[in-house]
């Protein structure tokens, strides 16, 4: 064998695990899951022998208000939650910069990212409990009426959204932060010495350079948002499904409650596609910017 | 030598007792103190608990360990799913009955031998017969029966010049607003009614009532053979305009809870008779004074809902008659003196559920003063019918009414509505 190919062989060998692991937890759900979304199979009997639907799940989707609604909640919560938490991370990250004790601050913002989720919907519901919740009881010095801010239908989607950006604040702000650190201060410099007020140099400085840091922000948080359960799960309570019901949770109802896997891949499938649509559109409207269209 | 040989002798009859000894595994949603049994403040047992019967059998029956498998109940039915294909399911399941349809028809249940089948319908209340009975075949023995009925704040009665709980349901109404207390902004402060909006239970606790006042109007869920829904019915629209008007009145919000009720500031509510042993432990010596039971308020007739559990056997399990002659040892041979069951002895002691049981009912109705009430209505009560894809079904309902009650719906909008998606669940299913 030469010397390059004994290379190569060393190379697949260091990276035989991970592919392993890419193979089996990857393309081979990933495969399972679309086969099985042409069958109506209720996982109780062989995935095999489950008849055949074609794509009778996916038109019982599309006929389904419960999953149209979830698609749709599922897409304002991605957007809401992604946008809202990248803005204030960002607002975060830039007013942590250089500041005297910054590092304690950031572990603050970064503290419910350690917690785990379970814990933050347990937290927020007693929160937002409309009897003895602090949320109510503080807003009651303000003479504003006390909500049911998880059973009204109105509300419960747009209060566990705010429980997802706070929760989901530590991560961007710290890349952010890495992201302001790695700006040369000399264009800062330069543009003080042009005469450019602070809005400026932000918007023409700051934030074009932190383009890549803001892509990559972007396609995480909105897959993370496409797969968020927990919360819903836990904060859910009686609300009407249609009020906070995402494509997650309505995957776990059909396949676990309902007995109807083949309907949930399906879901799943779609929501992969749509997770895919929107990282390709992500990536292909950030494609130039950062450091590296500067030196180009 | 001779030492060398005993020892080896004792090895191989401790592998033997070892390797023949049968494990059965026994999942349920109980823990705590039902698992655990019930014991004085020095420490005494008053009352055992599962886990002291489960050993009592194992003493009787040298080569059978019986290991519990504690699930809660939101994932019980995702743990017996994936038990069972995983080839992990556990020998003998406490089994909601709404679920049996759908893992008895996936064969996830074994049948209940000839004489256990017949002494369930010979001993049993017909009620939680009919639980057990899917598709005409009993596939289990009745574990627990639960009426609803309406808990109210004696308190709170008195303090209103109330002397006795409602008995109609405009009765309901009319004490509510004598119940109701708001601040200066119109918020209540004190609840005449309380739906439980935030719990693990809201499911049945809204479904359940419903199903009362519908059964009370004349009303029915489905038609005879569960192939059609009947929600869309006049009696089953009167019977959600009922529950509207509480909050239409202003009686209620679904701001209101459980926890309230525990907290003093709702007057009535309606729940099964579990919830009763949670109220003692949160009023404690205060519980008779606080706590009066009374039968759900009715609209036309006198009526009200069930649900039932019963005890089966995996079909998946390699202990089959073991399983079986275990449960029938706990379900079904009564003790000498007195002669009750040792489940149906469980159930009215620890758990706080009506034994399903005639000889164990007729012992327990004299002995506890907080079961009679529902025991009572056992005789106007429905069971919750065993039909097909029932937990979605179910959950259907309650989005439908929970829309009504917050005004996105008119409640004639949501009954139509529900019976339309219930129509096509049914269909799809069938």
């Amino acid at each position: 064998m030469t010397r390059k190919g004994r290379e190569n062989l060393t190379a697949y060998l260091f990276l035989s695990p991970i592919l392993l692991f890419f193979a089996v937890f990857f393309c081979f759900a990933v495969g399972f899951s679309v086969l099985v979304s042409f069958k109506n199979w209720n996982m109780l009997d062989s995935p095999i022998s489950a008849p055949f639907v074609g794509l009778g799940n996916y038109f019982s989707l599309f006929t389904d208000p419960l999953f149209r609604a979830g698609l749709l909640n599922t897409i304002v919560f991605a957007l809401v939650v992604t946008f809202t938490s990248i803005t204030l991370a960002l607002l975060v990250a830039m007013a942590l910069f250089k500041l005297k004790g910054s590092a304690v601050w950031r572990f603050i913002f970064f503290a419910p990212m350690i917690t785990p989720a379970v814990a933050v919907g347990k937290i927020w519901s007693y929160l937002y409990n409309p009897s003895y919740g602090v949320i109510n009881h503080v807003l009651g010095w303000f003479n504003i009426p006390a909500r049911a801010w998880l059973s009204d239908p109105n509300l419960a989607l747009f209060s566990i959204m705010i429980v997802a950006i706070w929760s989901g604040l530590g991560v961007p702000m710290l890349i952010f932060t890495a992201g302001l650190d790695s700006i040369p201060t000399s264009y800062y410099d330069a543009a003080r010495i042009d005469g450019s007020s602070k809005i400026r140099t932000f918007f023409s400085i700051t934030l074009p350079l932190l383009k890549p840091t803001t892509l990559f922000l972007i396609v995480t948080g909105m897959i993370n948002a496409w797969q968020t359960f927990d919360l819903i799960y836990i904060m859910g309570g009686a609300t009407p499904a249609k009020s906070i019901q995402l494509v997650s949770t309505f995957m776990y109802s059909t396949a676990f409650s309902y007995m109807q896997m083949g309907k949930a891949l399906a879901a799943s499938v779609i929501l992969f596609i749509i997770s895919l649509i929107t990282t390709f559109l992500a990536l292909r409207s950030f494609r130039k910017g950062g450091m590296e269209s500067y030196y180009a | 030598m001779k030492e060398k040989a005993i020892l080896v002798l004792l090895i191989l009859f401790a592998s033997v007792l070892l390797f023949s000894q049968t494990t059965l595994v026994f999942q349920t949603h109980w823990s705590d103190f039902r698992v655990n049994g019930i014991f004085d403040r020095d420490g005494n047992l008053l009352y055992p608990g599962l886990k002291h019967y489960l050993e009592e059998y194992e003493a009787l029956n040298p080569g059978v360990k019986i290991e519990i498998r504690e699930v809660p109940f939101g994932n019980y039915l995702q743990q017996i799913l994936v038990g069972h294909m995983a080839g992990k399911g556990a020998d003998i399941y406490n089994l909601y009955s709404l679920w049996g349809v759908q893992l008895a028809e996936s064969n996830v249940l074994a049948h209940a031998p000839e004489h256990i089948s017949s002494k369930v319908k010979s001993d049993f209340s017909s009620t939680s017969v009919q639980g057990a009975t899917i598709n005409g075949v009993v596939m289990g023995i009745p574990a627990e029966v639960n009426t609803y009925a309406l808990i109210y704040n004696k308190k709170l009665f008195e303090e209103a010049g109330i002397e006795r709980a409602p008995e109609t349901w405009d009765e309901l109404v009319e004490f509510g607003k004598l119940l109701t207390k708001k601040d200066s902004r119109g918020i209540i402060t004190q609840y005449g009614f309380a739906f439980p909006m935030l719990e693990e239970s809201s499911v049945s606790d809204i479904v359940h009532p419903y199903f009362a006042l519908l059964y009370s109007a004349g009303g029915e869920p489905f038609n005879s053979d569960l192939t059609k829904s009947l929600l869309d019915s006049p009696e089953a629209v009167r019977a959600l305009e009922a529950i509207v008007e509480l909050f239409e009145e202003g009686v209620t919000d679904t701001a209101g809870g459980l926890f309230d009720f525990t907290q003093k500031n709702v007057a009535m509510v309606i729940k099964a008779p579990w919830y009763v042993s949670y109220l003692k432990e949160a009023f404690g010596d205060e519980y008779e004074d606080i706590v009066g039971i009374a039968p759900i308020p009715y609209i036309d007739t006198p009526a009200t809902s069930a649900y039932t559990f019963f005890y089966s056997v995996h079909s998946g399990s390699e202990n089959q008659e073991e399983a079986w002659k275990f449960l029938e040892w706990f379900a079904l041979e009564y003790k000498e003196a007195p002669e009750i069951t040792r489940a149906g002895e469980l159930g009215a002691q620890v758990i706080g559920v009506i034994p399903p049981n005639e000889k164990d009912l007729e012992y327990f109705k004299t002995k506890l003063a907080d079961l009679q009430e529902y025991v009572s209505l056992l005789d106007f009560a429905t069971s919750e019918p065993n039909v097909t894809q029932g937990d979605q079904i179910k959950k259907t309902i309650m989005d439908e009414i929970v829309a009504a009650m917050n005004c996105m719906k008119s409640p004639e909008q949501a009954m139509k509505d529900a019976a339309s998606k219930i129509n096509s669940i049914l269909q799809s299913a069938n």
